[in-house]
């Protein structure tokens, strides 16, 4: 094949993976979505009844259990992570959030896995390893070599197991408020600094994102351009991309100073509420275990026995060969 | 009563060698008093409160000269969490002290961390959120509070750890008019009901007042007045760069000397002879010029609604805005007034209806050309600020328009010298007082010589000497340059003191349109606007004055005449006393 041909295939694969999962979570979530990601909404279904332990086993159990598992079992349970939704409170609004991540998660897992994933283990997997595109020699540093009907059939079954992590992981994210996830983190004991960290992490997410908008708004009213450069020279396609970068360099500058001022702030505040104030905390709400809480924990038990006992009669994380 | 406070010569130093913040502070306070802190920026204020709560030193490191006991315990040597159960503290900003997404959680959390029971931890929850009146939203997401929610959240989250004292540093500072009245009536709740030892820190004094006890204010580092509030009232602060209410700048002026009138209301019930001389009276004010300059802006049959959003934020508004007038637009919080500016500035496109931007369409001009057109001050300035010098900053936008670096560097250092910012070229931005970094805002954008000016809230945050002096300049630049500036603004004074038009927004529309005077005027029958006019307004207007004041400077003249129409009487009426008791004659 023409060398050429080769060269733009190549930096168009390798590009088009990353560039849809960014379109995926920026364009079709929007801003607003990405920050309802992270703004617990309370309900009164199960799943807002489980204890948020149960949920964080759930999704350790989906991953672990995917991951030595044949793929379908993967589907299965990206399946049904994604009917759980239905339970949350306004479910197409997390569907409309949860459904490009977990594509974009897929899509992009699918892809990686395509293109980097070396053909001598494909060659042991499948008996053979034929390309569609071959890339040229020199990206062989970056580990890709190329794109073959094995690498992509190898890259969606991976892909179902990331993507059932995923949708697992979400679950607790809408379906438990932040100060019981840090509950359950210290009954756990997780060490309440890193719990606290991890709470206002995801608290001041919405709030940075927010800023950031912000601080890019302030550069396009003062004339910054964050659109296409409008010609076909490519020194000036160039020179706009540099600028671009450098924008973007320099917002995130202000916003981390604004992050840092904000930080400084939330530790003397947190330092006024008598945090760390004592080796041990106690709870507005106790976390207790409760009927449904045993019976989803007895279930989970079962998905990881049956889990173990598929891997163990040929269903294990061996590739699917058509 | 008890000693809650007392502050013995207190120095801090945040650099060694260095000015000290505060220099020799001597301060008492009783149990259950209210005292307001006032003072320029970068006065020492802050300072002052973190020195009570112990933030300093145990949080922020600094030297500590003097001592500072609060109940008897030296701040210096106690343990913040023993000084926790003490004093709570609230700051500017709410979002910075809320730790949960639910309202409940977030006030357990002081509780949760002193270990307390859970029933106790729930008492403490319910009482707090019963204090400052959030029962409905015991379980709401913080962040779909209003602001002023989100900050009585905050105190809630303080009383929680029951506290004999709280203080609280500018804590209105970010809310509008609405959400400053919400705070206000429940630290008077506080103190009337619950007799807590309050040390506010504010630069709504005109709001405040009728609050307080004691006024102390710090100047140059140093407390310069601490008196109680009525008598301070009698010292003239405006030197000290704090807005005084007008009442008692009136009251000062007809040469009251016994005790401030703090509302309306007191002014009219104390000065009866004033009252009468002016009741129904005729005020002489200069005719506005009938000529206006080009439209600058015109909105035609705007509608404006978010993507994904069921509301609209206003519907088929229609407004001008024209060359060389100085426009404000008021109204609470969500009418729409920041989203007007962004549609200006282009940086949201109208859902219906039409812009025209010196009389071309809005989408017709490119986003290099609108930014030299129409030039945009934020809200926060800390925003607009992301170079790594302050020559840098104001240079990026004129080297985005392809002047060469020598070009850029020459246009920025002018603009730099007429600011008073050509010292700190060198400086990074967000080093300079919070006054600086706003007037750099407005420089960096400036440097563009736009036509059209947008501010959003301009003097947010600022003292009132620092937004005066903010808000001056900008006029000054409007008649030299001839600009057209639209300033979006919760001060009712500053908007009449300043704006040739007022645009009330309400309820996604456009409710009044007109100079500030015919505005107040319709206001005084629409309380739902949540707009209130300047004391000198509301007094003239209660008076019967045709056409109500709506600046002090309006009323110098006839206050004068006053005055002296009263003294000569009073000297007659002196005069003919003596002559009847035969004591001499004049």
């Amino acid at each position: 094949m023409n060398i050429v041909f080769l060269w733009i295939a190549a930096i168009l694969l390798i590009t088009m993976g990353p560039l849809l999962t960014i379109y995926l979570i920026w364009k079709v979530i929007g801003f607003r979505g990405y920050m309802s990601l992270f703004q617990f909404i309370e309900g009164k279904s199960f799943l807002y009844r489980l204890d948020p332990r149960i949920k964080i086993l759930l999704a350790i159990i989906i991953t672990t259990v995917s991951a030595f598992t044949i793929w379908w079992i993967s589907a299965i349970f990206l399946l049904a992570m994604l009917s759980l939704y239905f339970f949350t409170v306004n479910p197409s609004s997390k569907y409309r959030i949860v459904l490009p991540l977990t594509l974009a998660t897929f899509l992009g897992t699918a892809w990686e896995e395509a293109l980097f994933t070396n053909p001598s283990l494909l060659t042991e997997l499948f008996g053979i390893d034929t390309f569609i595109v071959p890339f040229p020699v020199q990206f062989q540093i970056i580990g890709a070599y190329g794109l073959s009907a094995q690498g992509f059939f190898y890259g969606l079954q991976i892909a179902f197991r990331a993507a059932a992590a995923i949708a697992a992981g979400f679950l607790l994210v809408f379906t438990s408020s932040p100060a019981d996830i840090l509950r359950s983190l210290e009954k756990s004991k997780v060490p309440v600094e890193l719990g606290f960290a991890l709470v206002v992490a995801v608290i001041a997410i919405p709030k940075i994102l927010e800023s950031a908008m912000t601080i890019l708004d302030a550069m396009r009213v003062r004339g910054f351009d964050f659109g296409p450069a409008h010609s076909k020279d490519p020194r000036v396609i160039l020179s706009k991309f540099f600028q671009q970068i450098k924008a973007v360099l320099m917002a995130t500058a202000s916003i981390i100073i604004w992050t840092l001022k904000g930080a400084q702030n939330i530790a003397v505040s947190a330092d006024l509420r008598g945090f760390r104030a004592n080796k041990t905390r106690t709870y507005y709400h106790e976390l207790y275990f409760h009927r449904i809480d045993w019976i989803s924990f007895a279930l989970l038990i079962i998905i990881f026995a049956v889990g173990v006992y598929l891997s163990g009669i040929g269903y294990g994380p061996l590739a699917y060969n058509p | 009563m008890a000693r809650a406070l007392d502050v013995k010569n207190l120095s801090i130093w945040y650099n060694l060698g260095g000015e000290p913040a505060i220099h020799d502070i001597n301060l008492t306070v009783d149990e259950g008093e209210f005292v307001l802190l006032v003072g320029r920026t970068g006065s020492g204020k802050s300072t002052l409160l973190n020195s009570i709560n112990g933030v300093i030193p145990n949080v922020i490191r600094a030297k500590v000269q003097g001592s500072v006991k609060v109940f008897g315990k030296e701040t210096k040597i106690t343990q913040l969490k023993d000084l926790s159960t003490l004093v709570g503290t609230v700051y500017q900003t709410p979002e910075d002290q809320i730790f949960s997404l639910v309202v409940e959680d977030d006030v357990a959390f002081g509780p949760e961390n002193l270990a307390l029971s859970s029933s106790e931890i729930k008492d403490r929850v319910d009482q707090s959120i019963e204090l400052v009146g959030l029962q409905s939203k015991k379980r709401f997401p913080t962040f779909l509070l209003s602001g002023g929610q989100k900050q009585r959240l905050v105190i809630a989250d303080a009383l929680a750890m029951r506290p004999k004292m709280l203080i609280l540093d500018e804590p209105t500072s970010m809310l509008d008019s609405l959400g400053t009245a919400e705070v206000f009536s429940t630290l008077k709740k506080l103190r009337d009901e619950f007799g807590m030892t309050i040390i506010m820190a504010e630069h709504k004094v005109e709001r405040v007042l009728g609050l307080v006890d004691r006024l102390v204010l710090i100047n140059d580092k140093s407390i310069a007045i601490d008196k109680p509030i009525r008598e301070a009232l009698l010292d003239d602060l405006n030197k000290y760069g704090i807005e005084e209410p007008q009442v008692s700048y009136v009251y000062k002026l007809i040469g009251g000397r016994k005790s401030a009138p703090i509302t309306v209301q007191e002014f009219l019930d104390y000065e009866k002879e004033f009252v009468e001389h002016f009741k129904g009276s005729k005020l002489d004010v200069p005719q506005e010029a009938a000529s206006r300059g080009k439209v600058a802006v015109e909105f035609d049959g705007v509608s404006f609604m978010y993507e994904r959003s069921k509301d609209w934020v206003f519907k088929n508004i229609d407004f001008n805005l024209y060359e060389g007038e100085f426009v404000s637009l008021v109204g609470p919080n969500g009418s729409g007034k920041t989203t007007a500016l962004r549609l200006i500035s282009g940086l949201q496109k109208p859902s219906k209806g039409q812009i025209r931007i010196l009389g071309r369409p809005i989408d017709s001009i490119n986003r290099r050309e609108l930014s030299g057109l129409v030039g945009y001050v934020f809200q926060d300035p800390d925003q607009m600020l992301f170079n790594t010098n302050v020559l840098s900053e104001v240079e990026f936008t004129p080297r985005l328009r392809g002047l060469n670096s020598s070009e850029a560097e020459k246009k920025a250092l002018d603009v730099l010298s007429l600011f008073g910012l050509a010292g700190y070229k060198s400086e990074n931005p967000h080093r300079l007082s919070v006054g600086q970094r706003r007037l750099l805002s407005i420089a960096s954008v400036l440097v563009n010589e736009p036509k059209i000016l947008l501010l959003d809230e301009p003097t947010r945050g600022l003292d009132w000497e620092t937004g005066e002096d903010v808000l001056n300049f900008v006029k000054k630049l409007v008649k030299e340059r001839n600009m057209a500036v639209i300033a979006v603004s919760h001060n009712m004074k500053q908007a009449a003191d300043h704006s040739d038009r007022v645009i009330a927004f309400y309820n996604g529309g456009i409710v009044a349109n007109g100079d500030p005077r015919s505005v107040f005027s319709q206001a005084e029958a629409h309380p739902e606007w949540s707009l209130v006019p300047p004391q000198i307004f509301q007094l003239t207007y209660s008076l019967g004055m045709v056409p109500p004041a709506i600046r002090i400077s309006e009323m110098k003249a006839l206050i004068s005449s006053y005055v002296e129409s009263t003294s000569e009487l009073k000297r007659d009426i002196k005069c003919l006393g003596q002559i009847l008791l035969g004591l001499k004659y004049c």
